[in-house]
């Protein structure tokens, strides 16, 4: 066995290296952003943050950020571009990861076509004002011609 | 990412070196917005396979702070630039492939320098670090010239920063003789022998180099993105393993950001990894 070749026990998938996968296309690792600075007491229905039009998007994590100083809880929720809901009710921040080493993970990934948009609900829970950054991280698809 | 694949293997006809591109922010401004910075990866012999990134934190300041990253035909790698924190330990996934002789394109937006102060001396422990593997043609021969089977095994070296080695870009090299059977080794660790943890300050870089004495670096690579126990860099771990026949030597150097105030210090470097036993 050529153990060089072999799974290093002390690293992530990442670092192991995931490859292209399927035949006929090509994934690129794309981070869609919602950004967005509310005030006390703010709720957001319908956000919409645009998928470009030369890729389908595979939604594979998400994870946020907060501007220093303007921390503070949140509930959000997603739905697909179809405007189906991807929960039952709006979920609170402390069920989404704050890290990108470990996001909160989608699964299965969620595609969204190209030209369409992923749909937020965003409510300010905090009573301050806060400034976040959700980050939908995933492939970008882009078809391989016969 | 499909569920259940196999393990990545290299193709057949190449050879991967796990090796770290560094971005270092030293001579930028705190407080300026930099665009259009370049990393050089890839050479004249080989491409390079982006994995992770690391080190966001290190380059701007939180929020507003932003970072963006390009591919090698200067497409963003995200809808807009993300807070600095979407860049500290993150996975690529699938690794983006960047061909010999293109950049990594890179924006700032309010630099802020992380560094080492003490009174009026200040060194700089700023910079973003992109791990992956160089790849180039034909065999790497990794093979043993005996049957074998791995069992873990772990080389450790001290080395203490005394007060005459402060912040300067001359390395001191620590050399690790791997005795009686070929070893792979898999990742690094260091402790603060004080403490028994990770150090505190960890300000200091390192330079691994393979078998052949090839750096495994553009730079000097700072501790906390090198090591697997590393509290900001997880599974910083090389693949593929690194191979070291019996009778080579790992060849480590050390360069300090330190300021004498700062020392004595003395850490624990630890060579984890797999010995091959005669079987």
């Amino acid at each position: 066995m050529n153990l060089a070749q072999a799974i290093n026990p002390f690293a992530p998938p990442a670092v192991e290296g995931i490859g292209q996968q399927d035949a006929g296309f090509i994934d690129v690792d794309y981070t869609y952003t919602y950004d967005v600075t509310t005030l006390v007491g703010v709720s957001l229905r319908d956000q919409q943050v645009p998928i470009s039009q030369d890729a389908d998007f595979y939604l594979r994590a998400v994870h946020y950020s907060q501007q220093a100083g303007f921390v503070g809880a949140f509930n959000y929720r997603l739905a697909d571009a179809q405007g189906y809901q991807m929960s039952s009710g709006m979920i609170t921040n402390g069920n989404l990861s704050n890290s990108a080493a470990r996001p909160t993970v989608v699964f299965p990934e969620h595609m969204f076509p190209a030209g369409s948009r992923i749909i937020i609900d965003f409510d300010n829970v905090a009573g301050v004002e806060i400034r976040t950054q959700i980050c939908f991280k995933g492939v970008k698809r882009y078809r391989l011609r016969k | 990412m499909r569920c259940c694949q196999p393990a990545y293997q290299t193709p057949d006809g190449f050879n991967d070196l796990p090796f770290v591109y560094v971005f270092d922010a030293d001579a930028l401004v705190d407080g300026a917005d930099v665009r259009n910075l370049a990393v050089p990866v890839g050479g004249l012999d080989h491409d390079f396979y982006l994995r992770k990134i690391g080190g966001g934190t290190n380059v701007v300041a939180a929020a507003p702070g932003r970072i963006s990253l390009r591919d090698p035909l200067g497409f963003a790698l995200s809808s807009a630039p993300l807070y600095r924190a979407a860049y500290d330990d993150a996975g690529v996934v699938p690794e983006l492939y960047y061909p010999n002789n293109s950049i990594i394109g890179l924006d700032l937006v309010s630099v802020l320098r992380r560094n080492n102060t003490v009174g009026i001396n200040i060194s700089y422990a700023s910079q973003m670090a992109f791990w992956g593997v160089r790849r180039r043609r034909g065999e790497r021969n990794d093979q043993s010239s005996y049957r074998w089977e791995g069992k873990q095994y772990i080389y450790t070296q001290q080395f203490t920063f005394d007060a005459g080695f402060i912040s300067s870009p001359v390395p001191r090299r620590v050399i690790v003789a791997v005795q009686n059977r070929d070893f792979d080794l898999h990742a690094l660790r260091v402790f603060d022998v004080a403490t028994g943890a990770f150090p505190v300050l960890p300000f200091f870089k390192l330079t691994l180099y393979d078998r052949f004495e090839e750096g495994l670096a553009s730079a000097p690579v700072l501790v906390e993105q090198l090591c697997e126990n590393s509290p900001v860099a997880t599974g910083s771990a090389f693949v593929p393993a690194l191979y070291y026949p019996a009778g080579s030597q790992i060849r480590l150097d050390i360069t300090s950001l330190y300021w004498a105030a700062q020392l004595p210090i003395t850490v624990e470097i630890e060579f984890v990894g797999v010995e091959r036993m005669a079987r």
